[in-house]
């Protein structure tokens, strides 16, 4: 044979060589020949290195090749026998021949063997990482606690490594569906894309995520991280979570809302499921509370030390505020609004002074809130103009994902970051290498006023274990140093544990999932730390007026929908009322903005620019409509396929919301065509809709979707992002530092869920041109943020734009936010002079009449520097206030309505309150009287009627014409003193009570309402409990004096009786020949007097005898002539 | 695990009907050598514990074109790389965890500190034995290999 030549590596390479050899390295396949290895380059790359080491070494001869014969055989050494492997000949593409092949197929030989140890020293590392968890010596532990107990609790700080271990020590221990709860959505998706690669199944399915928008779930996955909400609907859906057969509920110590509610549902749950088993995890925070809790369960507590090193603790009160304690501070502080950050810049010089730069350590510093940040950042960054090793990061919930990950980078030799952040990283996120952790003591927390039903975001002094929680993230890679800038003392005052949210949020759509899931009485639900009483009650009162409760507490058809909706509740109820209309495209996306957190970042308010941006989509109907528009705008970009982040950077909108409302927008849908509360319809994306397209369109958009569908494959098999090294940089180009391809996946996301059609149709869906699309959506957001509602304070009028208050029935004297289009533009919020109606005479009181009265109907209420209205809408007053509100009362002459005890509506213009009021009755009896039925026809699962459809366009249609009703009228604020006197509290006189219909709700069986007076009409309504005030009586003493004639029919009275009136209408059969147009009698379209021209049809000539004049005029007009004649007559007299 | 993805893109609800029969023929297929895809096969090393299941125990796994090994091997499809698609092999997609030790048959992973390879796999203790045997060339790389192995714990 031909291995005489040896080859020898001094004068050979065989780089030279690639194109010749390149085929050597292919091996038959099925189809087409491939390749040995995995990556040729890094093949050619490790023979350059083998060569240099042969070089090196001085072995450039290349050994000659043994038979498999001679490998078998000890004697002599030749190294090609400490290969495990051959290469399969016969498998090969190309013989090799001649020696240089044959080397060349040895050294692909050498490289597989080097490959194979490279890959099994992957697994070993991964596995030897996993058994120096502190978690893996409690495996046996838990074990043992599972085979005694159901219940096991797993405490242990983070990185103990129980959110990753203990589902797979539970998979090992042979259980084969295992849920796992977390608070967030990200990290649902990190620890299973974790887990499957600790399980070396990065490309199986055995490990899954759920959360809201996004499952990875299949037939054969045994652990689902899920999210804690999603784990309820399931649990609201499916009896008793059968599906399952371990469940873990990881980071309880948080003590969210969510959390909470999940122990005791699992509390009960264990009853119900004997065969269930419960673990626990928290951090080593108050585990005595939730071990107590499943005492009577025995629950076995697995407590795992932490990996903490030792931390050196100071306290360092800034001296200089203390001094200025006994001084102004705190007026100072509330000037500014601003904290002083110069403490923060004294602990890092402290630092340069004391710790040579050499030693590594990076410094985390915990501060209360995004303000708080950037103040500091700003100083911070100041300081590193001097010491230039600093690296600033701000990191804060708020922030883009790419921005957040920078915690994450590396700092370079010889620098170290300095992390400003909320205690978002106090547990839920880990940042390594921190050595240094500065501690302000504070924390931002919300907080729930259930007496105002408004959020408050204050300022307060931290808990005790998270100022332990912020300490020990200084000593989790090396000893630590804990600067805290308050006193011992002051610590010593902390509370021991913050306060679980339980007790600081609004509790309604938790009790109504609860009442829905079918617990009898929420009262006795075993909280871990029930919320007080008095709000539970609340709560049930709410949900009582939203209809979502019966009398009875139970839960009606409305409430199991609303519970079947995975939003607020206010937002849930505007889906549903909104459902009777034949048009929901423009609501589902109106809600599912409302849903999003607010899409504009802080940039966008402070960066003039984008304010600039921002001008031409403004809309003077408030923030939700403009934002309406930028998200039209967005879709608009989309379509044309024009790039959309810079974009959204320029306005400053964060692009991620804009995703998240279409995505949030298509559940909405699916749910309400799922339920059968709307019929499906062609916008949504599914397979069916796809049918529409013509044949060519469905081409295209097949090699488009297979395209996405490419990338989104790569994407979901790529590796985590690596840490990276961070880089000095100067904060203006920051912003820019976007991961390009992150982008570009959500865009590809977008366009796998919508081809042309459905985005047009979205596009559509956020087209707010018509005036009347604008009014409906209001209606059906004031349907479900009712009660909350504020009017304009009366002197506003006359006051600038800082003292513009507004007051709700629970709490007065709130302002518009800053930001929002309504301080902006208070004027919009004013009647103007034009809007002023002259009085008659017998209306004495102060408030201006008018038609044009609007209330405020807003999202929330947040008090922070000040309390503020959020996300308002403006909507006419009177027709919003009888078309939602709770009670309405009135007086027998219907010139008085008062709503929820709040709101006194005076009409003295005759006629104007039954008008308005009957209208409104009948109306909002219709609504939900359609609502009723749908909802009804669902629970008895039939199909919808194609009639409905007719029905609820004229339904629209009379109510833009309600809330078009010119009445002139006049608002007040009632006073608690006004309510002492407000109501008759005496049964309606006899004429009344004899009433043999019901003059304003046919078919409602009117009784005496024994707390107010008077008789109730409707289910809000109670006629003539309001005591008469002395300008009702002077009016009524006026009309007495006239007659009154049916505007539409030939009906008369000798006198002007509101009564008579009432009765007159319910039998009004339209005899009138000129005007007999509506065929169907309880359209008041035609019976209004004021509205179909009582001008034109009941006035007449008049001649004045006073002023010898004929007069054309209205019977009303003439009255009022005939005053005003006399009293020109009076004043002129005595001249 | 292919099955798994289809599903997933399912729910996204971005088939178009026309792609329907060719998901069908991989599903089905799928389905067939499913079975063949779970690590069912027990490997626990008896020198360090290393505890994993794998694929295939022998010298020619089928999902390793191109090589073989030279004794009987405990072979893991290779996690680190998406799985094969529409029959199309991929190269390196085996990883050997480990075998039996060719004197005493003890099963030992192939980590520095239980097993050593001259000619056949042995474990260290047996290795320990042996080494009198080798060339001095392969007595130096074996304890030139549980030298630098002990380094290796001690930090």
């Amino acid at each position: 044979m031909s291995r005489k030549q040896r080859i020898n590596l001094v004068n050979f390479s065989f780089l030279d060589h690639k194109a010749e050899l390149r085929a050597l390295l292919r091996a038959k396949g099925r189809r087409e020949p491939y390749s040995l290895v995995e990556s040729e380059s890094d093949f050619w790359q490790f023979l350059g290195k083998y060569e240099a080491m042969m070089r090196a070494t001085g072995q450039p001869e290349l050994a000659q090749l043994l038979n498999n014969d001679e490998l078998a055989c000890p004697q002599p050494y030749h190294r090609a026998k400490h290969l495990a492997m051959h290469l399969n000949e016969e498998q090969m593409l190309q013989e090799a021949r001649g020696e240089i092949e044959a080397q060349f197929r040895q050294l692909i030989l050498i490289y597989l063997d080097f490959r194979q140890k490279e890959k099994f020293q992957r697994i070993r590392k991964l596995r030897q990482a996993q058994r120096s968890l502190p978690i893996a010596r409690f495996r046996d532990d838990l074990r043992e606690a599972l085979d005694t107990s159901r219940v096991v609790i797993v405490a242990g700080d983070t990185g103990c490594g129980k959110s990753t271990q203990v589902p797979q020590f539970l998979y090992d221990f042979g259980y084969r569906s295992i849920a796992c709860t977390q608070p967030r959505r990200l990290a649902c998706v990190s620890l299973s894309k974790r887990v499957a690669h600790e399980l070396l199944d990065d490309y199986g399915s055995r490990v899954g995520f759920q959360i809201r928008f996004e499952r990875s779930r299949t037939q054969h996955t045994s652990i689902t991280f899920i999210t804690e909400g999603l784990l309820l609907r399931q649990l609201a859906v499916g009896a008793n979570l059968d599906q399952y057969d371990a469940l873990i509920l990881d980071e309880i110590h948080e003590r969210n809302l969510f959390g909470d509610f999940l122990l005791g549902v699992t509390k009960c749950l264990l009853r119900a499921r004997p065969k269930l088993k419960l673990i626990l995890m928290s951090a080593t925070i108050n585990v005595q509370l939730f071990h107590n809790y499943f005492k009577e369960e025995g629950a076995r507590l697995v407590q795992v030390p932490g990996r903490l090193f030792p931390i050196k603790l100071r306290y360092i009160p800034p001296p200089a505020l203390e001094l200025k304690a006994g001084q102004s501070v705190s007026t100072s502080k509330h000037q500014s609004g601003r904290m002083d950050p110069a403490p923060f810049v004294q602990v890092l010089s402290l630092i340069d002074q004391q710790y040579p730069i050499s030693e590594r350590g990076d410094v985390l510093i915990f501060v209360s809130g995004v303000n708080e940040i950037e103040s500091v950042v700003a100083a911070v960054e100041e300081y590193a103009t001097k010491q230039q090793h600093w690296i600033v990061l701000p990191l804060h919930s708020g922030l883009a994902l790419a921005e957040q990950d920078k915690v994450f980078d590396y700092a370079p030799e010889g620098s170290r970051k300095c992390i400003v952040s909320t205690n978002i990283a106090e547990t839920s996120l880990t940042v390594d290498g921190v050595r240094f952790v500065v501690d302000s003591g504070k924390v931002k927390e919300m907080s729930y006023d259930a007496a105002c039903k408004g959020q408050r975001l204050k300022e307060f002094w931290v808990s005790k274990s998270s100022a332990e929680q912020r300490k020990g993230r200084a000593g989790r890679t090396g000893p630590g140093v804990c600067f805290r800038l308050y006193s011992q003392a002051q610590f010593d005052a902390f509370e021991p544990y913050p306060a679980p949210e339980i007790h600081r949020m609004p509790l309604d759509t938790m009790l109504l999932q609860m009442i829905s899931m079918g617990l009898p009485d929420v009262r006795v639900f075993p909280f871990i730390e029930a919320p007080k009483s008095e709000q539970v009650e609340q709560t049930i009162l709410a949900l009582k007026q939203h209809c979502a409760l019966s009398v009875e507490e139970k839960i009606t058809p409305l409430g199991s929908s609303l519970a079947n909706l995975p939003v607020e509740l206010s937002i849930g109820k505007m889906l549903l009322m909104g459902c009777v209309f034949p048009e929901v495209e423009q609501l589902l996306t109106l809600a599912a903005m409302l849903s999003v957190q607010n899409p504009l970042t802080t940039r966008a308010q402070t960066d003039h620019r984008c304010e600039r941006e921002r001008q031409p989509f403004e809309s003077d109907q408030g923030d939700l409509f403009t934002m309406l528009r930028c998200f039209r705008e967005w879709l608009q970009l989309k379509l044309r396929r024009e790039g959309t982040r810079q974009w959204c950077h320029r306005l400053g909108i964060e692009e991620q919301r804009f995703y998240e409302v279409t995505k949030l927008r298509h559940q909405f849908q699916r749910i309400l065509e799922s339920c059968g509360m709307t019929v499906a319809s062609d916008s949504g994306s599914g397979p069916g809709s796809s049918s529409q397209l013509t044949s060519a369109e469905r081409s295209t958009r097949h090699g488009e979707l297979i395209q996405l569908k490419a990338l989104k494959r790569r994407q979901r098999f790529e590796q985590p992002r690596q840490r990276k090294l961070l880089k000095h940089q100067h904060r203006d180009t920051e912003d820019q530092g976007h991961d390009e391809r992150d982008d570009d996946m959500r865009d590809v996301d977008l366009r796998m869920r919508h081809d042309a059609r459905q985005l047009t149709l979205l596009e559509r869906s956020a087209r707010l041109d018509r005036h009347r699309d604008v009014v409906l959506l209001k209606l059906l957001i004031a349907s479900g943020f009712y009660p909350q509602l504020a009017v304009v304070d009366e002197f506003n009028y006359c006051k600038g734009g800082g003292q513009q208050f507004f007051h709700t029935r629970l709490k007065p004297f709130l302002s518009q936010h800053p930001n929002s289009h309504f301080a902006k533009y208070f004027d919009l919020l004013q009647l103007s002079d034009s809007d002023l109606l002259p009085k008659p005479f017998y209306y004495t009181a102060k408030h201006p009449l008018s038609s044009r009265h609007q209330i405020l109907c807003y999202q929330s209420l947040l008090e922070t520097a000040k309390p503020y209205l959020m996300n308002c809408i403006r909507l006419p007053c009177a027709q919003t206030l009888l078309l939602f509100g709770f009670a309405i009362d009135t007086n027998a002459g219907l010139t008085q309505i008062v709503c929820d005890g709040w709101l006194g509506i005076d009409l003295p213009a005759p006629g104007s309150g039954m008008q308005l009021l009957s209208r409104g009755i009948e109306l909002r009896r219709r609504w939900s009287g359609q609502l009723y039925a749908k909802l009804n026809e669902l629970s008895d699962k039939q199909d919808a009627p194609s009639s409905a459809r007719s029905v609820s366009s004229d339904l629209w249609h009379d109510l833009l014409d309600f809330m078009a009703l010119d009445v002139a009228y006049a608002v007040r604020r009632l006073l608690p003193a006004d309510l002492k006197r407000l109501y008759t509290h005496q049964a309606p006189p006899e004429r009344i009570r004899d009433l043999k219909e019901n003059p304003f709700a046919p078919g409602y069986a009117m009784s005496a309402n024994e707390e107010k007076g008077g008789i109730n009409v409707s289910e809000h309504v109670v006629y003539a409990c309001l005591a008469e005030q002395q300008w009702t009586m002077k009016m009524d003493a006026a009309l007495k004096e006239q007659p009154w004639e049916c505007a539409h029919c030939d009906f008369t009275m000798e006198e002007f009786d509101v009564l008579e009136q009432l009765i007159h209408r319910s039998q009004c059969r339209g005899g009138r020949k000129k005007s007999k147009v509506s065929s169907n009698t309880r359209s008041d379209k035609e019976l209004d007097p004021e509205r179909s021209g009582s001008a034109s049809q009941s006035s007449g000539n008049y001649f004045c005898e006073t002023c010898k004049r004929q007069l054309q005029l209205s019977r009303i007009e003439i009255l009022r002539h005939r005053r005003q004649c006399l009293k020109v007559e009076g004043n002129d007299a005595p001249k | 695990m292919e099955a798994g993805k289809n599903t997933e893109l399912n729910d996204n609800a971005v088939n178009v009907p026309c792609l329907e029969p060719n998901e069908k023929d991989e599903k089905q297929q799928n389905r067939d050598d499913i079975d063949e895809r779970i690590a069912r096969i027990d490997f626990h090393c008896s020198g360090c514990d290393m505890h994993e299941l794998v694929h295939y125990f022998g010298r020619e796994p089928p999902f390793a074109l191109g090589i073989q090994y030279k004794e009987d091997n405990y072979v893991l499809r290779d996690p680190f790389q998406p799985p094969p698609q529409g029959g199309r092999p991929i190269p390196e997609y085996y990883i050997s965890l480990g075998s039996k030790c060719s004197s005493c048959l003890k099963t030992v992973c192939k980590g520095s500190g239980c097993s050593f390879f001259y000619t056949a796999t042995v474990c260290v203790p047996c290795g320990k034995t042996m080494l009198k045997d080798w060339p001095v060339d392969a007595q130096t790389r074996f304890r030139k290999q549980l030298v630098v192995n002990q380094s290796d714990k001690e930090p």
